[in-house]
C-alpha cells in the first residue's frame, strides 16, 4: 500500500509539474515572439535604434531563461535561439538587409518550442 | 566529466529507487509487464547519459512515470482478476495426470525439445515420472513428480472472492458445489481470499479476515 500511495504522489508531482512548466514555458515564449515581432516592427519602421535596443534586450532576457529553462528543454534548442538572437543584435546594429528573415526564423522556433510544451496529437505521436 | 559523473550518480540513485518502488517481485523472475519495464528503464537511463545536452528530467520523468504506471496496474490487477490475466496471461497446464497436452504446447509455441530440456533443469529426465506440469507466467515450468502423488495437484478454484469457472469445470465440478463448500464451512464468497481443490475432492480455504485456513473433503457435495 506504501509503495501504491509513493507511485500515485508521483504521478500526481510529475503531472502538475509538467502543467506548470508546459504553462510556464508557453507563456515565456509567447513573450519572447511577441519580443521578437517588436523587433521586426522597428526595423521595418526604419527606428533602428529602438530596433538594436531592443535586440540586446531580447537577447539577455533569453540567457537568463536558458538558465533554468536547460532544466527541462534540451539544451542544443537554447542554444540555437541564442545564436539567431546574437546575429540579430549584429544584424540591427549593422543595417543588415536579411533580418527579417532571422527573426522569422527565430519567431518559427519559438513557436515550435511552445507548441512542443503543449499534448496534442501530433506532438504526442 | 564532472557533469556526467554526478548524472550518473543522481541516476543510480533513482533508478534503484525506481526498482525499489517496484518491489521486491521484481527481482525475482519477470512477469511480461514488468520485463518490458525493466527493458525501457535501462534504455532510458542511459540517454541523459549518452547526450549531456539532454537534461536529466527528460530522463527521470519516464522511468518514474513507467514505473508508478506499473505498480498502479499491479495494483489494480489484484482487484481485477480479468485484467491480470490480460497483463500477466495465465498458467498453462502442459502435463495433466502425466498426460502431454499437444494443443497447449501449440498454443504456446512449446516444442518437444523445450518440454524436455524445461524438465531436465527440474532434474526430470523421465518423462513417464511426470505426473503434473505447469507452464507459468514467467515461462518458468513447474513440474510434479508420480513419486509425489498420484493425483493432480490442488488448482485453484476461488480468487480474491470471485470464482473460477475453467479450474473448477476442469475437476469436473459445478460453481454450486463450491458455493455449498463455502457455505457448509460458514464462508461467504466475497470473503473468501483463496480456495484450492483438487480431484480427490481435497480443499483448502483460506479467508481474507485472517482466520486460520480450512481444509477437509468436499466430494459428498458433488453428489
Amino acid at each position: 500500500m506504501t509503495r501504491l500511495k509513493i507511485s500515485v504522489g508521483i504521478l500526481i508531482t510529475m503531472t502538475c509539474m509538467s502543467i506548470f512548466f508546459g504553462v510556464l514555458i508557453g507563456r515565456k515564449c509567447s513573450g519572447f515572439i511577441d519580443k521578437a515581432e517588436r523587433i521586426r516592427e522597428l526595423y521595418s519602421d526604419g527606428d533602428l535604434e529602438g530596433a538594436y535596443d531592443e535586440a540586446v534586450g531580447f537577447e539577455s532576457d533569453w540567457e537568463k531563461f536558458r538558465g533554468y529553462s536547460a532544466m527541462l528543454i534540451n539544451n542544443e534548442k537554447l542554444l540555437e535561439i541564442e545564436r539567431i538572437s546574437a546575429r540579430i543584435v549584429y544584424m540591427t546594429e549593422n543595417e543588415e538587409l536579411e533580418l527579417q528573415s532571422e527573426v522569422n526564423e527565430l519567431i518559427h522556433m519559438l513557436d515550435a518550442m511552445k507548441r512542443g510544451e503543449i499534448p496534442m496529437l501530433s506532438t504526442i505521436f | 566529466m564532472s557533469i556526467m559523473f554526478i548524472r550518473s550518480l543522481i541516476l543510480y540513485v533513482l533508478v534503484v529507487f525506481a526498482v525499489r518502488l517496484m518491489g521486491k517481485r521484481q527481482l525475482g523472475e519477470l512477469q511480461p509487464s514488468e520485463l518490458v519495464i525493466t527493458i525501457l528503464v535501462s534504455d532510458i537511463a542511459t540517454l541523459p547519459l549518452e547526450d549531456s545536452n539532454i537534461p536529466l528530467i527528460i530522463g527521470v520523468t519516464p522511468i518514474f512515470a513507467l514505473v508508478c504506471f506499473e505498480v498502479v496496474v499491479s495494483c489494480i490487477s489484484l482487484k481485477f482478476p480479468a485484467l491480470r490475466k490480460m497483463i500477466s496471461g495465465s498458467p498453462k497446464i502442459i502435463i495433466s495426470n502425466g498426460k502431454i497436452d499437444a494443443d497447449v504446447m501449440k498454443e504456446l509455441r512449446f516444442s518437444v525439445d523445450d518440454l524436455l530440456m524445461s524438465l531436465r533443469e527440474k532434474d526430470i529426465f523421465d518423462l513417464d515420472n511426470v505426473q503434473y506440469a505447469v507452464v507459468e507466467t514467467t515461462g518458468t515450468l513447474s513440474a510434479m513428480d508420480k513419486d509425489d502423488g498420484t493425483s493432480d495437484p490442488p488448482m485453484l478454484v476461488v480468487s480474491d472472492g470471485k470464482l473460477l469457472p475453467a479450474a473448477i469445470r476442469s475437476l469436473g465440478l459445478e460453481d454450486i458445489h463450491i458455493k455449498k463448500i463455502l457455505s457448509s464451512e460458514g464462508i461467504k464468497l466475497e470473503d473468501t481470499l483463496i480456495m484450492t481443490a483438487d480431484s480427490s475432492g481435497k480443499y483448502f480455504i483460506a479467508d481474507n479476515k485472517g482466520n486460520s485456513p480450512r481444509t477437509g473433503e468436499g466430494k459428498n457435495d458433488k453428489t
